[in-house]
């Protein structure tokens, strides 16, 4: 029977859900089943990752722990080597901390987890695995069990490019598009979602496992391209047929959501409690900040020379930062890590300040990015600078930038080499807010509560205890008890019980210890007098 | 100890015919030292990343430095052959 399901939904947020469930839009309730579930259950925020982003977000949802403990920051990991600078995509075995399917998996229950980011290659568990941002073309070989591909073909319809990640379509997420491209864009997401619906309600519905999980993530993606589409604030009074046409498309992505959340939920069944969660919120960005180009004005770094060849263009034009390590002291990598990497030189010689620099080096820094203002308006666009021990705590932070800002428009940085490093965009974009969502419902689930606002570490502490196990006391938040009603937790009590497993290049160790070697230990403790007979 | 040339060159070709199976590239010659991975087996950048997990798991390689293979100005090379990864796993494994 399934006791536990988790429906993730990238990105969501209620500022767009609360107007399309309670029917504030001329297109009435587009979302009747939602606006159901939340009438009858609970609902609260869901406070995200430091840097609100898809692979440490998701992560920490299921290991419990913040990016410094369970080790992932970005889509990419940066390999200093002090002449040059690799950039490389996060996987599995570089999440540090045992994950929930692995928890779930070691005391004897059964997991089915679809679309999760970073889980290539795919962990052993006992049940079945799909990992999400895998290319079509490497689907097959990275499936839990390695003959989940042959099964899962024969679902009706099953098609694996529709399902799989199409890394060229998801990096043009930020470029301004035409309404025509824009609506394919939009389109193409629609079959995606129905295929990882098809493949949830068959291993759902035949496997019945104890934990069901699957992400739905076209909504970060639509909400990304077409915001300004969505947004109540931003709805024209007169919208042109353009307008209409690719709201309309829009609102068809959740119209559909909403019956497969429906669907899924009745599968699940009367007893199963269902949750929702998103890893991270929506808001509007309306600016363009380029970050390195502002570091460049200030000496902080220096850009390689133009290219020249079609290579070295491909190369500039990508999403990592294309410098002279040799003259580069401090940079942000990526465009979705919002950090800055300060280059501290191993030894003499090297690229990078010397150690002992190091506080003095980033204070400075601190203040001149504070310094950055929007020349439109004279106001300061980064709200906060968080230096790595304060956003991430823990036994990983060494590999986290040593700053991560925050926009005032939540915004993500631009690193191209382009001035000013300020400008307003041309039109409106979505972009992460630190605010998601968390809902509940099914039996012991309190009914019509909105609650307050939970750490994102808390999903994996509610799911332990939904599943009816004891939550390790190694995960950094509570159960959110709140949601569950005052019989269930008098009858079912949370528990609180051995720390997770340590893991290994992404294998869960086996902490169990052999009954002969207990012995073996045993009789030696007795040996050395630590024991009596 | 490094596995003798021709068992790595065989491990890869197994590797590299199973990889592109699904995508049936073009290419229906024996796998050996000259092919040419990105022209003649039709891998793209997002592959190269690919085909390092499945060599490090393969070969037990996690942590080898292939960027010294697969990097080259700062991204992916633009073309690398069967048996320049072959010397590069003899020398590093």
């Amino acid at each position: 029977m399934t006791q536990t399901v988790l429906i993730g939904l990238d990105g969501a947020t209620f500022d767009v859900l609360g107007p399309l469930i309670r029917g504030e839009t001329e297109e009435g309730v587009v979302m009747p089943f939602l606006a159901r579930f939340i009438d009858g259950g609970y609902s609260a925020p869901l406070r995200s990752t430091p840097n609100p982003l898809t692979p440490p977000a998701w992560t920490s949802m299921i290991t419990g722990r913040n990016p410094g403990q369970h080790g992932l920051y970005d889509f990419i990991r940066v390999q200093d080597q002090g002449d040059e600078v690799f950039f490389t995509l996060y996987d599995f075995r570089d999440i540090k901390r045992e994950t929930l399917w692995s928890l779930v998996s070691r005391q004897g229950k059964r997991v089915v987890s679809l679309n999760f980011p970073m889980m290539a290659p795919p962990p052993q568990i006992n049940g079945s695995l799909v990992p999400g941002f895998t290319s079509w073309r490497h689907l097959r070989r990275n499936m839990t069990p390695a003959t989940l591909f042959e099964r899962i073909k024969c679902i009706k319809g099953f098609d694996p490019k529709e399902l799989a990640w199409d890394f060229d379509r998801e990096n043009e997420i930020g470029l301004e598009m035409e309404e025509e491209y824009l609506a394919q864009w939009i389109s193409y997401h629609l079959p995606r979602e129905e295929q990882w619906f098809r493949i949830a309600y068959a291993l759902l519905t035949e496997d019945r496992p104890d934990l069901m999980a699957v992400m739905f993530d076209g909504t970060d993606k639509i909400q990304h391209q077409a915001w300004k589409y969505l947004d109540p604030k931003l709805q024209p009074e007169h919208p042109d047929p353009g307008h209409r046409r690719l709201r309309k498309l829009a609102l068809d992505y959740f119209r559909r959501l909403d019956g497969y959340l429906e669907r899924l939920t009745e599968a699940a069944g009367p007893e199963a409690q269902v949750f929702m969660a998103s890893d991270h919120g929506f808001t509007v960005s309306d600016l363009v900040v380029r970050i390195n180009g502002y570091l460049g004005e200030l000496g902080y770094l220096k850009w390689r020379e133009a290219p020249k060849t079609e290579a070295e263009k491909r190369r500039a034009a990508s999403a990592f930062a294309y410098l002279d390590w040799q003259r580069t002291l401090a940079y942000c990598p990526t465009p979705s890590s919002n950090g800055i990497i300060i280059r501290v030189a191993d030894e003499p010689g090297k690229p990078g300040i010397p150690p002992a620099e190091y506080q003095a080096f980033r204070a400075k820094l601190i203040d001149d990015l504070y310094a950055l203002k929007d020349p439109a308006t004279d106001k300061p666009v980064i709200t906060r600078v968080v230096t790595r021990e304060e956003a991430f705590p823990g036994d990983f932070m060494q590999d986290a930038p040593d700053l991560t800002l925050v926009l005032s428009d939540f915004g993500f940085v631009s690193i191209r080499n382009v001035s000013p490093a300020v400008v307003q965009r041309n039109d409106p974009v979505g972009t992460h807010h630190p605010d998601g969502i968390f809902l509940a419902r099914g039996p012991g689930i309190e009914s019509g509560l909105r609650g307050e606002t939970q750490p994102i570490a808390a999903v994996a502490s509610t799911l332990a205890y939904s599943l009816g196990l004891e939550v390790p006391e190694d995960f950094e938040a509570p159960a959110a008890a709140e949601c569950f009603t005052e019989g269930r937790l008098m009858t079912h009590p949370v528990r609180i019980g051995a720390a997770t497993h340590a893991v290994s290049d992404g294998v869960t160790q086996d902490e169990t210890i052999p009954e002969e070697d207990k012995e073996k230990i045993l009789a030696q403790l007795k040996m050395l007098g630590y024991l009596e007979d | 100890m490094a596995p003798a040339e021709q068992v790595i060159i065989e491990r890869l070709g197994l590797l590299l015919r199973d990889m592109v199976v699904d995508w049936e590239p073009d290419f229906d010659a024996p796998i050996g030292r000259d092919t040419r991975i990105v022209e003649e087996l039709g891998f793209e950048s997002v592959d190269l990343m690919q085909l390092i997990v499945e060599v490090e798991k393969a070969f037990d390689g996690r942590g080898l430095p292939f960027d010294k293979v697969f990097m080259a100005d700062s991204g992916y090379a633009t073309e690398i052959t069967v048996g320049e990864l072959c010397d590069f796993l003899s020398e590093h494994l």
